[in-house]
């Protein structure tokens, strides 16, 4: 089943750390009080060895069990993370679903699950879903710098694919302002050549195009092929075949022509016009 | 780091996790006798068993605070690490190594870090000691840290020429069920360890699925573990095959990046890619 903006918004909501009366130190500081006053009151002797005992078991079993729920939905997540790494996009969504549907308590990991969930979301071409799940990543205080960067070109993307053009241009605008981690900046490169080709500027993508396919070379391995499309793409539409192919070959010697087609839809003439390499056997 | 630093440090590191494990064991037994020994003092304010009981959570809670604090150190020395700024990323562990912790799992994962900084900086005769140090304890709750060390202290021992210390850790490591992470930091570990050791049929053997696993890696490893198996393919006779490996391990990185760690690799660098071929195919 696909994503959509009602389930994204209730995973952004249910994930946050619950702030509620029973939150852990408070009612640590209750029992403890409650010690206290079980010690510093004239009762039994009893009373007095048995109150503390059952607060420190009951305080015991309450972390216990904390840790446990917290234990699973950690190595759910991971499941789920492992899973988008080896593009088995249904699994991960299972996965991922259930390991976000609780309070996340480590930040990291929860703007990591909902950044995964996103990419999902891309996948199924449920840009909708993607964008809000990227803005909640954006708009977590505790947000890794590192996540927070590829959360804010990726949402840059999700605008261009909206077809919200306006708020992309304004938006990238104010990336290539931000001092971006190398990879992010080369994922940016590729927001930029694809908003260019969708806006029919094919001379403008060839520009910089050394350099931003060093860039995608350097800092994004595989993640570098859509880029190479891009390009195989630009010279295409130029009329320049001659340049386009071996562009063409560098992306398809990374990833299969329909994964590049399922990226950009655009690149279904080229993975039509041109067949991809095989791996040869001697 | 120097030899006799990095003695120090050890030396260190043995020390405080013995007096963290006894300093556990001598709260327990000082919170025991509270709760249990037998005190005559009806006035709860000035029992004996119930200060004492007090100053044992005091100072349990004060020394939890000290090692989360350490955490967070370590925390930071993670993200000097990842950018390489390993000046900085020393500085921090020395600090954090110098530091006592009630938790063994904090020194522990410091001691890790050490292994990590001075393996990227190609000290592996050091990377080995710390790893084999690491291997040596009791780790407990961080045990996962086992099958990372063991990842380094193969990969040390590989770099150092030493190729049956490399096989033995490498059935070690056979024997652990790995994450998706770990198979990938062990590929090019074991594709190299095949290589050296005259097995290039090895190295080719599923080759769809070492592919598969490349193009999940990180760039460099991925030239290199690209480049291994263009090598075994010319050791086996397969020049196309040969080429297409060549091809994809240049989409990944320069040549330099990948014979850093693998001279042999250099003999590949006159080979053509077909990208490249194409090219001036076309320009002819």
């Amino acid at each position: 089943m696909e994503l959509n903006n009602q389930q994204a918004d209730a995973i952004a909501a249910v994930s946050q750390p619950r702030r509620g009366f029973l939150q852990g130190h408070k009612l640590l500081a209750g029992l403890a009080v409650l010690g206290l006053i079980s010690i510093f009151f004239k009762s039994p002797p009893l009373l007095n060895w048995l109150v503390p005992l059952s607060i420190a078991a009951l305080v015991t079993i309450g972390s216990w069990t904390i840790v446990k729920r917290q234990r699973t939905a950690s190595n759910q997540l991971a499941a789920g993370l492992t899973a988008l790494q080896l593009r088995d996009y249904p699994k991960a969504q299972s996965l991922l679903l259930a390991s976000m549907s609780r309070p996340v308590y480590n930040p990291v990991q929860r703007t990591g699950g909902l950044l995964a969930l996103a990419m999902v979301a891309e996948h199924q071409r449920q840009h909708e879903p993607a964008l809000r799940l990227y803005e909640s990543v954006l708009s977590s205080p505790r947000c890794q710098w590192s996540q927070y960067y590829l959360a804010a070109v990726a949402k840059a993307m999700a605008l261009l694919r909206l077809d919200r053009l306006t708020d992309a241009v304004d938006y990238m605008a104010q990336l290539e302002k931000a001092s971006l981690p190398p990879p992010s900046r080369a994922m940016l490169s590729m927001v930029q050549l694809y908003r260019q080709i969708q806006t029919g500027q094919s001379a403008a993508a060839l520009e910089n195009h050394d350099q931003v396919a060093v860039q995608a070379r350097n800092h994004l391995g595989t993640g570098a092929a859509p880029i190479y499309g891009l390009l195989a793409l630009a010279y295409d539409r130029q009329g320049d075949h001659a340049s386009a192919r071996p562009w063409w070959l560098r992306a398809t010697m990374l990833l299969s022509g329909a994964e590049l087609v399922h990226y950009f839809e655009e690149l279904r003439p080229l993975a039509q016009k041109w067949p991809d390499v095989q791996v040869p056997k001697s | 780091m120097t030899h006799i630093q990095l003695q120090t440090v050890l030396a260190r590191v043995q020390r405080d996790l013995w007096l963290a494990s006894a300093a556990k064991v001598g709260l327990l037994v000082v919170a025991m006798a509270c709760l249990f020994l037998p005190d005559r003092n009806s006035n709860p304010l000035t029992s004996i068993n119930t200060l004492g009981l007090l100053m044992v959570c005091i100072l349990w809670v004060l020394l939890t605070l000290s090692s989360v604090k350490g955490g967070q150190a370590a925390h930071e020395v993670d993200t000097m690490l990842a950018g390489g700024n390993y000046d900085a990323a020393e500085a921090g562990l020395q600090k954090l190594l110098r530091r006592f912790s009630i938790y063994r799992s904090t020194k522990l994962m410091a001691c890790h870090k050490l292994a990590i900084l001075v393996h990227a900086r190609q000290q592996f005769a050091q990377s080995v000691q710390i790893c084999r140090l690491l291997l040596a304890q009791r780790l407990g709750p961080v045990r996962a840290l086992a099958i990372d060390s063991e990842l380094l202290l193969t990969d040390a021992l590989l770099m150092l020429g030493e190729m049956n210390g490399s096989h033995t850790h490498l059935s070690r490591l056979a024997r652990y069920r790995l994450n998706l992470n770990q198979q990938l930091t062990l590929l090019p570990i074991r594709l190299g360890y095949e290589l050296r050791c005259g097995a290039p049929d090895a190295v080719l053997a599923r080759l769809e699925t070492k592919m598969h696993l490349i193009s999940l890696m990180p760039p460099y490893e991925a030239a290199q573990s690209s480049a291994l198996l263009a090598m075994a393919a010319r050791r086996e006779g397969k020049p196309l095959l040969c080429k297409y490996l060549w091809t994809k391990a240049r989409m990944y990185a320069d040549i330099d990046r990948m014979t850093d760690r693998f001279p042999e690799l250099a003999a590949l660098a006159t080979l053509p890619t077909l990208d490249e071929e194409m090219d001036n195919h076309e320009q002819n």
